[in-house]
């Protein structure tokens, strides 16, 4: 039986598990501190319902970028792994494919939806109520 | 972390905390005078720009991102000269500078006879 896409990938390039943990790990500790500070500033500045969430997401965005280019030296492909089994393919040109699909887990990984979230709207409710 | 992203970081959240403490003060007095006035606009630049510089001395003192891919890691890894994971291929015995071992043992057993006649 011939090997799989994932299979083969990962014999053809594979990951190491210490560099993938301390990776997302560093993301997600930057997530949940930033998102805690954001709850404050939102709190501060007595956002309400959809601007709240708008404003997370937007600044999230910008600590996003600067994670991106400063850390990740704008190659996401090198430090994240990407969607399984695209990584070391390559059917059409020689050379060594660097895989896709990790900008997706640097832009909107690192607990974005969960941790950080929770942490950004006790900020905000806990800011916002003392201030007011 | 470095002395420059924590500095950042802490004047970020000192000016968080004073941002905090003008628009707490503010709507004391707007509540006592007159009725929902919005925020100035000097604390909020104050709480957008401190959070912004709290944000950048966070990712600026993060830990150095590791490769993941092995063939990277392995080489950076060489390349710093610490024992990396193909050390145990290398040392193999086909793989062994067999006049360099004899010039060590020829030296060693000079110094040795030295030694002894001495």
């Amino acid at each position: 039986m011939a090997p799989s896409p994932y299979e083969l990938s990962l014999l053809l390039n594979p990951l190491v598990p210490d560099s993938l943990t301390h990776n997302t790990r560093t993301l997600s500790n930057i997530r949940s501190i930033s998102g805690l500070f954001l709850g404050i500033a939102a709190g501060i500045l007595g956002l309400e319902s959809l601007w709240g969430f708008g404003f997370y997401l937007l600044s999230n965005m910008l600590i996003s970028a600067l994670f991106y280019f400063l850390l990740a030296g704008a190659k996401p492909q090198k430090y994240f792994a990407g969607a399984a089994g695209t990584r070391g393919l390559n059917d059409k040109q020689p050379g060594r494919n660097p895989g896709s699909g990790a900008w997706r887990e640097l832009w909107f990984g690192g607990g974005l939806f969960t941790e950080a979230l929770s942490g950004f709207v006790l900020g905000w409710a806990g800011v916002g109520g003392v201030i007011r | 972390m470095s002395v420059l992203s924590r500095i950042l970081v802490f004047v970020g959240l000192l000016s968080l905390f004073h941002a905090a403490y003008s628009a707490h003060e503010f709507s004391i007095l707007s509540t006592k005078y007159h009725k929902n006035a919005p925020l100035p606009l000097d604390i909020k630049l104050e709480t957008l720009i401190s959070v912004f510089l709290a944000c950048f001395g966070l990712v600026l003192g993060s830990e150095p991102l590791r490769p993941v891919s092995w063939n990277e890691w392995a080489g950076k890894i060489e390349k710093e000269g610490g024992p990396h994971p193909f050390r145990g291929l290398e040392d193999r015995v086909g793989f062994m500078d067999i006049r360099a071992e004899r010039r060590e043992f020829a030296n060693w057993a000079k110094a040795q006879g030295a030694a002894t006649k001495s």
